[in-house]
């Protein structure tokens, strides 16, 4: 084993910090065991008791400091490392049960058995920006980006293999998860960081924690750069050797060399993972140029064998939807067309529960399975703000009804209001709106609850070409930044294709599914170009004629009745 | 408020004050020529010195006092018994179908002609007086209440209840709401019903309130009084119709239009 390695550790912290292009400095952390190791240590002492996690927010901006019992503020931080014994009440959940975390005292008891807790006791402890170091840490953490975070986690992988599952617990981030946990398990775990010193430290959104024990760094440092070889691309290899350049560098990374990038599938070409189609009936338009969205393989919501039929006054039935059944996955786009009247928005209805199906059944696959439990989003045709609630009121009611604390509403809603333009009218009521902000507020209202399917019902009916065209724009954004499962109901085939990643055809009533259509068009899309593009106007022509073959049936039927 | 607007309501403004002047000052002028008989009619001067001494000797004040509290009173309890009750019965089927017919029958007896029944009941006091005003508030109220809570956007309900409202929290955030106009339509109506209330059962039998004062002074022949307490009521129902603009128009913000 080469050890020079484990020695010129700071270089290794370079490299990484090189690689992934990380905005704070590694914090490496020194426990001390005894006070004349603590003593020995020359780095300042925290003046006044501060946070642990404010600490480490410190050194993340390149100061070091050593610490001590006193100079800990935080009762959490105290605990985990192990600077006060746990007591009765912490280890039987009872406090953590008192404070409203956890639903009862089983799970509260259990989650405290799970915090990492220092079990050596140390004196004190040193942060320092990994660079600075003398001796090895025992811990090194980052506070990066997730897109640094997986880059980190797979480096691991790469040089480790799988993981344990990441113990985050949502509580006592930086101190339990990423000080204690990856000191005591000798493996890397990620933190979401918890609220505390999330608005403490504040802590920029997009940010969470990776920490690694020391053992594992080097190796950590190498599997990152191999696997941003094989999986970056090319743009962000050449941002990263730029990087490199300036800071004087020497990184081992090639261009084209990416296992999707063209060069690397003719050398050897790499089975590509595309997710089996589901229907026989698949549109015959060609996939091989775009890279087709990959789709999860996780099933959202099934219909099964679902029949519904509407009575009419004179005791007469009409069948609506015949034996439909349906798979829609996780994070997909679905939008369902159909000549009109032909039972689309029934299907709809009873996907969302709103009414009941004669026959089958709809199944969810979220993490209860329980539908009460399950967050849906429902936005129709016809308005349904509440017209005596200003537009902020009317989009925190979700989060009001689910008793989230006004600060956080007030949070979640103005970012959901700047995404789509509403900024600036959180005050006014839906009568001072026009149709297409309405709308807007309609969309984030659902959002701003963050449930898991989003149904609509021909949600931009009644709106010019121009809003609609606006508000497409928005809601392509917003899957893309949200990725929610949506599901659609229109009658215009240019919205449906252009926002889905599948289309669905029903026949004339009753209905039943006639084809679906993968849509191949790459994402992020914009909504101008992609209708001049050829897959565009090829899928647009054949979803055309099978819909209107449809139609004309339908209206056939209609004469002879 | 735009200019045109703003100038029009003043407009608007002096010429109510030119009409209602000159009313006041042709009765005036006929009263000092005799066309009009002052013995039935009075006249503005007459009524505004009474009205003055009636203010001063604090006359007023006992009468006003009294007839307040009743109606007052009359408008509270008829108020809460017309929301409850037309929020129970627009929220439960059964309890509707039952009672809805009987209190619709009800309504069809002229309240006024059991103000006599009432005085009989609860006496001369003030509690017969309370009661008839709140029996006159009840239905105005009820009625509005209960087409309210009937009217609720069924689209509204169906959407909050998907975002997973429970059914108090529906009751709460969206039937309750959409009441309010409803609420406060019925309780305009009851203000000027509190007051016609109080004073028809002071008609009837009292020994204090403007209704009993009007009554004494007609029998007596002071029609200057009478015409003082006719103007005092008269100023009691403005200064209730503009308390209960501002309100309304502090609750229904929201509403596109408010006359």
């Amino acid at each position: 084993m080469n050890y020079n390695k484990y020695i010129n550790f700071e270089a290794y912290a370079e490299k990484l910090s090189c690689a992934l292009g990380l905005k704070r400095q590694l914090v490496g952390v020194t426990f001390f065991y005894s006070q004349s190791e603590y003593d020995l240590a020359d780095d300042q002492e925290i003046k006044a008791p501060t946070s642990y996690c404010a600490m480490v927010r410190m050194m993340t901006l390149g100061h070091a400091r050593k610490a001590k019992f006193e100079h800990v503020s935080c009762p959490g931080a105290q605990r985990a490392l192990g600077f006060v014994p746990v007591d009765e009440e912490f280890s039987s959940g009872k406090r953590y049960k008192s404070l409203g975390l956890y639903k009862d005292i089983q799970c509260a008891k259990e989650t405290a058995a799970e915090i990492c807790l220092l079990k050596d006791k140390i004196y004190g402890f040193s942060l320092r920006p990994l660079g600075t170091c003398v001796m090895p840490p025992h811990v090194i953490i980052s506070i990066c980006d997730p897109n640094q975070a997986m880059r980190l986690v797979q480096g691991y992988i790469y040089s480790f293999g799988p993981v344990q599952p990441m113990g985050s617990m949502g509580m006592q981030g930086v101190c339990a998860e990423l000080t204690v946990r990856p000191h005591q398990t000798q493996e890397i775990n990620v933190s979401l960081l918890c609220s505390n010193t999330r608005y403490t430290c504040s802590w920029e959104d997009g940010e969470l924690g990776v920490s690694l024990p020391y053992s594992a760094f080097v190796e950590t440092v190498e599997g990152v750069i191999s696997t941003i070889n094989s999986a970056e691309s090319d743009k962000k290899k050449e941002s990263l050797m730029k990087r490199a350049d300036e800071m004087n560098l020497k990184m081992d990374v090639q261009l084209g060399t990416a296992y999707y990038s063209p060069k690397a599938s003719k050398r050897a070409p790499v089975s590509k993972k595309i997710a089996p189609s589901k229907v026989s009936n698949i549109a015959q338009v060609s996939t091989k140029t775009v890279c087709a969205p990959t789709k999860p393989e996780k099933l959202s919501i099934s219909v099964k064998n679902v029949t519904k039929a509407h009575s009419l006054k004179s005791n007469e039935k009409i069948h609506v939807v015949d034996n439909i059944s349906l798979d829609i996955y996780d994070q997909e786009f679905v939008t369902i067309v159909g000549p009109s009247g032909c039972g689309k928005s029934t299907l709809l209805s009873l996907m969302a529960g709103l009414s009941e199906p004669d026959s089958g059944q709809i199944i969810f696959h979220g993490k209860s399975g329980d539908k009460s439990n399950f967050n849906l989003g429902y936005i129709s045709q016809i308005d349904t703000l509440l017209p005596w609630r200003t537009v902020q009121g009317n989009v925190e009611i979700g989060l009001e009804l689910r008793g989230i604390p006004k600060a956080e509403r007030k949070i979640i809603v103005a970012k959901l209001m700047k995404q789509v333009g509403l900024n600036g009218f959180e005050k006014s009521y839906p009568f001072e709106l026009s149709g297409g902000m309405k709308k807007r507020a309609a969309v984030i209202r659902t959002l701003a609850y963050d449930p898991d399917i989003i149904f609509m019902d021909e949600p931009f009916v009644g709106l010019d070409v121009q809003t609609r065209d606006e508000l497409e724009e928005d809601i392509l954004n917003i899957w893309h930044e949200h990725r929610k499962t949506i599901i659609l109901v229109t009658h215009d085939l240019t919205e449906a294709i252009t926002l889905s990643d599948r289309v669905i055809l029903l026949t004339a009533r009753p209905a039943v599914i006639k084809s679906e259509y993968e849509v191949p068009l790459p994402r992020p899309r914009s909504i101008v170009e992609i209708k001049f593009t050829n897959e565009f106007v090829k899928l647009h022509k054949q979803i055309w004629n099978d819909l209107s073959a449809e139609v004309l049936k339908s209206s056939k039927d209609n004469d002879n009745e | 408020m735009n200019n045109q607007s703003r100038a029009e309501l003043i407009r608007n403004r002096l010429l109510i004050f030119i009409i209602v002047s000159a009313a006041l000052l042709s009765w005036e002028i006929g009263a000092n020529m005799k066309i009009i008989k002052t013995f039935y009619a009075s006249q503005p001067s007459a009524i505004l010195i009474d009205f003055y001494n009636f203010i001063m000797s604090g006359e007023i004040f006992i009468h006003l006092g009294i007839t307040l509290k009743e109606a007052t009173f009359g408008l509270f309890f008829g108020t809460i018994a017309g929301i409850s009750c037309g929020v129970i019965l627009g929220r439960i089927k059964w309890m509707a179908d039952l009672f809805e017919p009987i209190i619709s029958a009800l309504y069809g007896i002229p309240k006024l002609a059991l103000a006599p029944i009432f005085i009989l009941w609860f006496g001369l006091g003030i509690e017969s007086k309370v009661f008839l005003s709140a029996v006159l508030v009840f239905y105005l109220v009820f009625f509005s209440t209960f087409e309210g809570i009937r009217s609720v956007d069924a689209n509204i309900v169906a959407a909050v209840k998907l975002m997973g409202a429970s059914r108090y929290q529906i009751f709460k955030n969206v039937t309750l709401p959409s009441c309010i106009p409803w609420i406060i339509t019925g309780i305009r109506g009851g203000i000027g019903a509190s007051l016609l209330g109080a004073i028809v059962g002071e008609y009837m039998g009292a020994s204090a309130g403007l209704g009993w004062m009007v009554q004494y002074a007609t029998t007596t022949y002071q029609v200057d009084r009478v015409m003082s307490c006719i103007l005092t009521l008269l100023l009691i129902g403005l200064v209730l119709n503009k308390g209960l603009k501002y309100c309304e128009s502090r609750l229904l913000r929201w509403r596109p239009n408010i006359v």
